[in-house]
């Protein structure tokens, strides 16, 4: 279960696990920097990422209907990364403290100013596959932006016996442009 | 015997019509001195039994509290701070009408908008936080340049926030009592008499209406007031101004009743005297008959003031019932008077023969019907026992003057005014003809069959017929004053009016709280305020308080300018209600501590809690289950009793129900009995009461058909139908003993009987134009089940005599 709260029981991660984590944060944004999105996004868990949207319901799919939303995952922040980071300026990292299964970096998003008046605290949460450490969560105001797509959109749809597809179409809704 | 009595009572007034007049005229003089006496207590709280707990709690509770029930003034306005000024000025000139204790138009509710966050349920703020967070997630959605696609968060947040302006039914985010849509304010009046005072409330309404009128006449701030009459505001007004509650529903009710009486009397005396004329075609006779009528009303009302005192609600209409059922004695006794005339050219024997037969069948039928209405004495209910003397007294007061007094005044005018006696004299030949040819009631098998498939029919639906529990559709109507309350509880989310017990230590009221909020227990009650809601357990406080510090937490995250407009408003509120810390009853105001005790004046010290049940007081089904469960509520073994109009309203209803249950039955028995002594024949029964059976069944069956119901107002024409149902049968079946023809009982009696029943349906038929729907199911209850009566008295009866006559069964003795 990869989905969890922040904030609550956080426990200090060891300095060679901080070291790497830092290094994974900042090669993924020198490659969004560069507008190499093909190869930040090798920092990201897409399973990870599925699993949070699709939690409370992962643990019954097939293997079959895990990879299928996980190449949909892949495809969506593939497609719409350069929208989502478009405005960002610069990230900050900061503390780095375990939280459950996942590693928390606080993190201040700097934004360009001439779109954005403020910048955010946000924090990031990262898991270990392997021997790599990668992002698979986004936290902002403490509420997880993959976590908030399945509480807000995946649940209440498979709740009322939508299908999967219905499920993953509104969350490629959310991601259209306004 | 009844030879013997006949005879020297027709003696009696043949030799001394003069004295017995005399002595007559000198008793009605009398009664009617006793009658000027006679009062209306329009209190309906003294018509339910005095030593009911809840009545003796609603005693003391007017004591404790100086009053029970609300004047509610409504201003409606679209100039708000316009509104509130003029709600401050009304409020302090209402202040100083002597029968008012307390206005007010609003309060100081900082301490509950400050401290929101501890009266919400746990439930509530766990889902508030939901939500919260929830929108957090889609206002960051949309930060992003993403789709939110939230369109329910909002509505749902609103429909939470809504249900928590209104704390222990004060709004925190107005001290004004205002609606949530800024429309409508409330000024809360409570006085010193009691809302069923009719005379109490009447006088308190005309002097807030006083008060109303003056400021509307001159006012600083140049408000235009005018009352609300239908919908909307009122034209060239600033502010429409409406008058509710318990005080103006009461006295409405009243009022409406007696307006609605005046025409619906004119109608109806209008409506007899005329079918009187078409009857009799002899203005003297019908002059003569109605003097003795109304003679016959002032005794029973001279009766009344003697014996009771005074008349109630409900027997200040006898007067009316009485008449119509009364000159039927009347008709009968000149119908047969001149019938016996016309035959015989005999003074004494006409009377003695009509005193003989006729006074015999008025006698029984008097007697029945007195009986059968007597019994309600028994009630408990005093609109039933009042009732049921009155009506039973003048039954057989009507009746004696009938054959005292209108054959003494017929003797005085035969022998003073010889045109008189021509004008007793009445063309008989047709009748006398068809008589000698002495012909069988017509197709009498075949009415009596498809009579009898037709009222086993009816009874089936007849036993299906309900009570109406909703006053409102039943009774009162909607009235101006009832929509208003509606529109008040709906719009100020208060449901129906609350009830209130009182308890003596702080201990008691601590115990009664949790007994109460026991929703499973009391499953009619919908909000509990006692002075411990005002301070929730510290247990349930701390609860809040670690969801509080959760929410603060996020709320201290997000940026200021993540919130807009109204957003912006309630994120404030919000945050400034989550600062607060969990408090005891000592930190709660003295002025929101006050409306749980008594006033001053008592020397009590203990503390009102108010209970507000599911729905409105008009509903008296939901009452009665809601005084089930709180009227009187046990705790370590004391009674704790709850008070106010809906209990009181309840109590009326299960009285009412209780007797309605109870007391046809006794009815029944006692006609059966008075029948079998007066004609010592149990098979002269089946013929007497099958007008009876027949007319209430039909009624019964007909109004289950017409989805009519069984109400509070209609119930009490019951006993008149019986008597209807008892006296059209009596008539027609003691002529035909006479004589053993049907025919010829029918030719003889049939048109007086008919008479007698169509002037007392005009009479009824009256309330049709009353416009109240009490009165209207009054009317229309009396003349289905009298014309029912009639109908089966002038066909099944008489093809039930044809038939057994045919088949010699079930012949009853001849008397003649």
């Amino acid at each position: 279960m990869l989905w969890q709260e922040t904030g609550i029981m956080a426990a200090p991660v060891s300095p060679a696990d901080q070291k790497e984590i830092l290094r994974t944060l900042a090669l993924a944004q020198y490659w969004i920097k560069k507008g190499d999105y093909n190869r930040a996004i090798a920092y990201v868990d897409f399973e990870g990422m599925a699993e949070i949207v699709m939690a409370g319901y992962w643990d019954k799919m097939s293997q079959k209907e895990k990879n299928d939303i996980i190449t949909f995952m892949k495809n969506l922040i593939r497609e719409k990364f350069p929208i989502i980071t478009q405005r960002l300026k610069w990230l900050q990292f900061g503390a780095i403290s375990e939280n459950g299964n996942q590693v928390i970096c606080e993190t201040l998003a700097v934004f360009d100013h001439t779109t954005e008046k403020k910048d955010q605290k946000i924090q990031i949460g990262l898991v270990k596959r392997g021997n790599e450490w990668k992002g698979v969560e986004v936290y902002i105001l403490k509420e997880g932006f993959l976590a908030g797509l399945n509480e807000d959109k995946v649940r209440p749809i498979l709740k009322r016996g939508g299908t999967i597809q219905e499920a993953l179409d509104a969350v490629r809704l959310v991601f259209q442009e306004r | 015997m009844r030879e013997r009595i006949a005879s020297a009572i027709t003696d009696s007034l043949y030799k001394n019509p003069g004295l017995i007049a005399l002595v007559i005229v000198i008793i009605v003089g009398l009664s009617a001195w006793q009658m000027s006496k006679l009062t209306i207590n329009y209190n309906q709280l003294e018509l339910i039994p005095q030593d009911l707990p809840s009545v003796l709690a609603t005693k003391r509770m007017f004591k404790l509290a100086g009053g029970y029930g609300h004047l509610f003034i409504t201003l409606r306005g679209k100039d708000i701070p316009h509104m509130k000024r003029v709600a401050d000025d009304l409020t302090a000139e209402i202040k100083k009408i002597p029968e008012v204790r307390s206005a007010t138009c609003r309060q100081d509710v900082s301490f509950l908008r400050d401290h929101l966050a501890y009266y919400v349920d746990i439930d509530d703020l766990n889902e508030a936080f939901r939500l919260m967070r929830k929108k957090i997630r889609a206002m960051t959605r949309e930060k992003l340049g993403m789709k939110s696609g939230d369109t329910e968060t909002d509505e749902e947040l609103k429909k939470l926030v809504e249900k928590y302006r209104n704390v222990n039914s004060k709004f925190v985010d107005d001290e004004y009592n205002i609606d949530p849509a800024r429309e409508m304010i409330l000024i809360v009046i409570q006085a010193n008499g009691i809302p069923n005072d009719l005379g109490f409330s009447k006088k308190l309404l005309s002097d807030v209406s006083s008060v109303i009128e003056q400021y509307n006449q001159g006012n600083p701030r140049g408000a235009k007031l005018r009352e609300k009459n239908g919908n909307g505001p009122a034209p060239e007004a600033t502010i429409t101004y409406g008058m509710t509650g318990e005080y103006k529903i009461a006295y409405d009710d009243s009022t409406h009743i007696r307006n609605a009486l005046e025409p619906t009397s004119f109608v109806a005396f209008a409506g007899i005297l005329i079918y009187l004329v078409i009857l009799f075609r002899r203005p003297v006779q019908i002059i003569l008959l109605m003097t003795t009528l109304v003679m016959s009303i002032v005794i029973t009302f001279g009766f009344t003031r003697i014996t009771l005192g005074e008349l109630n609600t409900i027997t200040a209409i006898l007067g009316g019932i009485l008449m119509g059922f009364g000159i039927d004695f009347g008709i009968h006794f000149l119908y047969r008077f001149r019938d016996e005339y016309s035959h015989r050219g005999d003074i004494y024997e006409s009377l003695r023969q009509t005193i003989l037969h006729t006074g015999l069948s008025s006698l029984i039928s008097a007697v029945t019907s007195a009986a059968s209405l007597f019994v309600l004495v028994l009630a408990a209910f005093k609109g039933f026992s009042h009732f049921g003397l009155i009506a039973g007294a003048g039954t057989l007061i009507i009746a004696i003057m009938m054959n005292t007094f209108l054959p003494a005044a017929i003797l005085l005018l035969t022998r003073t005014w010889p045109n008189f006696s021509k004008s007793l004299l009445v063309n008989y030949k047709k009748i006398d003809d068809a008589d000698h040819l002495n012909k069988p009631y017509p197709f009498a098998s075949r009415i009596l069959a498809a009579s009898l498939i037709l009222t086993i029919g009816l009874a089936y639906f007849a036993t299906r017929i309900e009570f109406d529990y909703d006053s409102r559709t039943s009774v009162t109507g909607n009235t101006q004053a009832l929509m208003l309350q509606d529109e008040i509880e709906k719009r100020f989310g208060r449901k129906g009016l609350p009830s209130v017990v009182y308890t003596d230590t702080l201990e008691e009221t601590k115990k009664l709280y949790d007994e109460l909020s026991n929703k499973d227990k009391y499953s009619y009650v919908q909000q509990v305020v006692s002075i411990f809601s005002l301070a929730p357990p510290m247990e349930q406080q701390l609860k809040t308080r670690r969801i509080l510090d959760q929410i603060q937490e996020r709320l201290v995250e997000i940026p200021a300018d993540l919130m807009a407009g109204e957003n912006r408003e309630l994120f404030d509120i919000v945050k400034k209600s989550l600062a607060t810390q969990p408090f005891t009853l000592k930190d709660v105001p003295e002025d929101l501590l006050k409306q749980f005790r008594p006033v001053p004046e008592s020397g009590e010290k203990g503390y009102f809690t108010l209970i507000i049940p599911k729905g409105s007081v008009t509903d008296s089904k939901l009452t009665v289950e809601f005084t089930k469960q709180v009227g009187t509520i046990t705790m370590g073994g004391k009674n704790y009793y709850a008070t106010g109009h809906m209990i009181l309203m309840a109590n009326l209803a299960m009285i009412v129900i209780r007797d309605g249950k109870i007391f046809p039955a006794i009815v029944a028995g006692l006609i059966l009995i008075i029948l079998l002594i007066s004609y010592r024949d149990p098979r002269a029964l089946v013929f007497a009461i099958a007008p009876l059976l027949g007319g209430m069944v039909w009624m019964l069956g007909l109004m289950y058909l017409l989805n009519w119901k069984i109400n509070y107002v209609n119930i009490v024409v019951f006993p008149v139908v019986l008597g209807y149902g008892i006296s059209v049968g009596i008539f027609i079946f003691n002529r035909y003993l006479e004589c053993h023809s049907v025919m010829f009982a029918l030719r003889h009696t049939g048109a007086a009987v008919a008479g007698s029943c169509i002037t007392t349906v005009i009479g009824w038929a009256s309330l049709f134009f009353s416009g109240h729907k009490g009165l209207t199911s009054m009317g229309s209850v009396a003349v289905f089940g009298i014309s029912a009566a009639l109908l089966v008295a002038l066909t099944v009866m008489p093809s039930l005599m044809q038939y057994t006559e045919d088949k010699k069964i079930l012949i009853p003795k001849c008397k003649a």
